[in-house]
């Protein structure tokens, strides 16, 4: 153990020293605020900007309720939600209008279009269209606006007073529910606990990124002067492996905390509040797990390279795999029971990031998570089987990197 | 004692090293030589335990090697190399820690060492920042720093001044009076010659020759004399049991010939048509025992 402690020492505080660490200090956040923020845009949770919506009110009779019921939403920032357009007030014949109300919303002039009519039987229609992409809540919020308005004009033309009709109507509370979503008392929570998961899941893709570049560039040094030779004459090749794979994770793990303190230094109670979800502490050894089974494999395909340009290229190869936890982030926080959730769940590849985002928003029983960590256990004692076997063959071979052929049936001669 | 016993590295279609075996003693030099691609690098993976030989043995006093034979160990490889952005105190430290050695224990065979090859004043410095020369000297401190029992040295002088050439030398001869074994792998063979006791030759994987330098030297030089002389020659190689005559120039020659003459027997016969002023017996140096034994074993 001492060799395994000793190298994991000079490991963490070689690569501490230098100064490629401290300039991904200041980047690595940057892109990682940056993609949090776009994926944040992306899905709607920028409420800042006032959505435009054109009403074309052929019977004259709801607008002004709509208008009022629309316009009580409000910002985060306290800014009216909506502006409406009274598209009827338009100088065009009244056919032209429908067409032409269509156009601005395929120009952007408008991000929806109320359109109120009666049909030939004499019965109402209102009609809501909007653009391509449409955020839900806004969906939600128009479509209430417009069952309030026809609801209260329609009371009233049941011979209800104003005041009668305010009180049949102002204790109706419609809350929308996601059934998987039962643990989110309000959409700030909700945007909290999403950005968790997200954060685990991009944490977990960058510290290993980053000390799977880092041990693939000491590999190329050590390689190229021999001094693997060394090494491999003073303790055993499961020893350096070990004691490479703890120094990285310690590296990760200080480099996470530098961000946390640097974090609430400069931001202090300002920045994202984080919604722990309740099984933080499972999040946290799936994520402990998935690192391991990662580093393992870039640990063991990275001793394969010789040069530079090779790190580059295994790096490149390696970050495909590492891409998968993004694509599938998405995904499985928003449909944590869909088939594709559960088979990312039990494909080893995918146990723990898939594992990460799906406690995040839904408890999973108890025989789900035992039978996930064996998956995981066992990818692991297999992964580092084979990396310990392709480290042992790689650190002493200086040729190309081998085909995938190539290189089990050298480490099957290698080893025996 | 080590002793490497039929010791066999197969890879795929390629025999790497070919059941060979030798032993490496307390207080001598074994010369471990051959040309490149022999298969000398395999024999010293194989014995510092980075290689799994395919079949064979490697014993240190008696016993099969383990982890714990990391730590009897020193070795420094042909090709150099440190980390270049570290200090050369953290990279001896890390070394010597890997050795299971106690630091405080060292530190003053560390500083030892360091003045003895004159580099303690740059202890501090980068190993990047040092002369090729200076960072052989912190590598060869690297592969002694923690005593070892046994020390294997992959070309120990290339690229060394003779001033340091001649530090090292003393540094060895101190290990050897220390009763320590040594194996030197080399290709220059006035090295091997001048400090090597015993002597391994490889060639192609197999063991070409093997034993004490003396009794090699003996089997391959007992009988040849370098003859000075006025007149012709040539009736030389008819004499009965000569087995080759070098000309050197117009009055010299080199004459090899079989064990059973005796050499005055020979003279007498040469006298008769010669006149010869000098006759005497030549020692075989280690480098054209090393290319005639090479080439007989390609040939065979």
């Amino acid at each position: 153990m001492n060799k395994i402690f000793a190298i994991a020492k000079w490991e963490f505080f070689e690569k501490v020293k230098r100064k490629s660490f401290f300039v991904s200090m200041i980047i690595t956040p940057l892109v990682l605020f940056g993609l949090v923020y776009l994926s944040s845009s992306l899905i709607g949770f920028d409420k800042n900007t006032p959505t435009t919506i054109g009403i074309l009110d052929e019977t004259n009779n709801y607008i002004n309720e709509i208008k009022i019921n629309l316009e009580s939403y409000h910002t985060t920032d306290n800014q009216p939600s909506y502006i409406v357009l009274d598209l009827i007030k338009y100088p065009l014949p009244n056919k032209s209008l429908p067409s032409f109300a269509e156009q601005m919303i395929k120009q952007n002039d408008i991000a929806g279009l109320i359109n109120i009519y009666y049909d030939p039987s004499d019965s109402l229609v209102i009609d809501y269209k909007t653009g391509t992409l449409s955020d839900p809540d806004e969906i939600t919020q128009v479509e209430q606006s417009i069952k309030d308005a026809v609801l209260k004009i329609r009371l009233s033309e049941a011979g209800y007073s104003v005041d009668e009709i305010n009180n049949l109507i102002s204790n109706i509370h419609i809350n929308h529910t996601d059934i998987d979503a039962d643990i989110y008392s309000n959409e700030a929570e909700f945007i909290g606990t999403f950005l968790t998961g997200y954060l685990l899941i991009l944490l977990l893709l960058i510290m290993i990124l980053f000390a799977g570049g880092m041990f693939v560039r000491s590999t190329v040094e050590e390689k190229s002067n021999r001094i693997i030779e060394v090494l491999l004459s003073s303790c055993r090749v499961d020893q350096l492996l070990a004691g490479k794979i703890l120094g990285l994770s310690m590296l990760g793990l200080f480099q996470i905390i530098l961000w946390f303190v640097i974090g609430g230094f400069i931001f202090g109670n300002n920045y994202i509040t984080l919604s722990l979800s309740n099984n933080f502490i499972m999040q946290i050894v799936y994520f402990v797990l998935g690192y391991i089974l990662y580093t393992s494999i870039f640990v063991g395909f990275g001793s394969l390279v010789n040069s530079e340009h090779e790190a580059q290229q295994m790096t490149s190869i390696l970050s495909i795999v590492l891409i998968i936890p993004i694509l599938i982030a998405s995904h499985v926080l928003l449909n944590p029971y869909s088939g594709i959730s559960l088979f990312l769940s039990y494909f080893p590849l995918t146990t723990a990031p898939a594992m990460i985002l799906r406690l995040n928003v839904i408890e999973i029983s108890f025989t789900e998570q035992i039978v996930t960590l064996i998956i995981m256990a066992i990818s692991i004692y297999f992964m580092i089987r084979l990396s310990t076997k392709i480290f042992r063959f790689g650190m002493l071979s200086f040729d190309k990197i081998p085909s995938i052929k190539e290189l089990f049936d050298k480490i099957k001669t290698f080893n025996n | 004692m080590l002793e490497v016993i039929k010791l066999t590295k197969k890879y795929a279609d390629l025999t790497a090293i070919d059941n060979i075996s030798f032993n490496a003693v307390q207080g001598k030099i074994l010369g471990l030589i051959g040309p490149n691609g022999a298969g000398k690098t395999t024999t010293i993976r194989s014995i510092l335990n980075i290689i799994k030989p395919t079949s064979g043995d490697i014993l240190f006093d008696g016993k099969p090697i383990d982890s714990n034979f990391y730590n009897k160990v020193g070795y420094l490889p042909e090709e150099r190399g440190l980390y270049k952005k570290s200090k050369v105190s953290d990279v001896l430290k890390y070394f010597a820690v890997l050795k299971v050695v106690n630091l405080r224990k060292i530190q003053l065979r560390l500083t030892s060492l360091l003045e003895q090859m004159g580099i303690e004043e740059l202890v501090s410095k980068n190993i990047e920042q040092l002369s090729k020369g200076n960072q052989q000297k912190v590598q060869f401190i690297s592969s002694i720093l923690h005593d070892p029992q046994i020390l294997i040295l992959d070309e120990p002088f290339a690229g060394l001044d003779p001033i340091n050439q001649q530090i090292i030398k003393e540094i060895i001869a101190a290990f050897l009076d220390d009763g320590k074994i040594i194996i030197i792998s080399t290709h220059m063979m006035e090295v091997a010659e001048n400090l090597c006791s015993d002597i391994f030759l490889l060639n192609k994987g197999k063991e070409v020759l093997s034993g004490s330098l003396k009794e090699i030297k003996q089997k391959f030089g007992g009988n040849t004399y370098k003859l000075k002389y006025e007149g012709d020659c040539s009736f030389i190689n008819e004499i009965s049991g000569v087995r080759s005559i070098l000309k050197i120039d117009n009055n010299t020659c080199d004459i090899t010939f079989n064990e059973n003459i005796v050499a005055s027997e020979l003279l007498t016969k040469i006298i008769s048509k010669l006149k010869v002023s000098h006759f005497a017996h030549i020692e075989p140096n280690l480098n054209n025992i090393f290319i005639e034994s090479v080439k007989t074993s390609n040939n065979q």
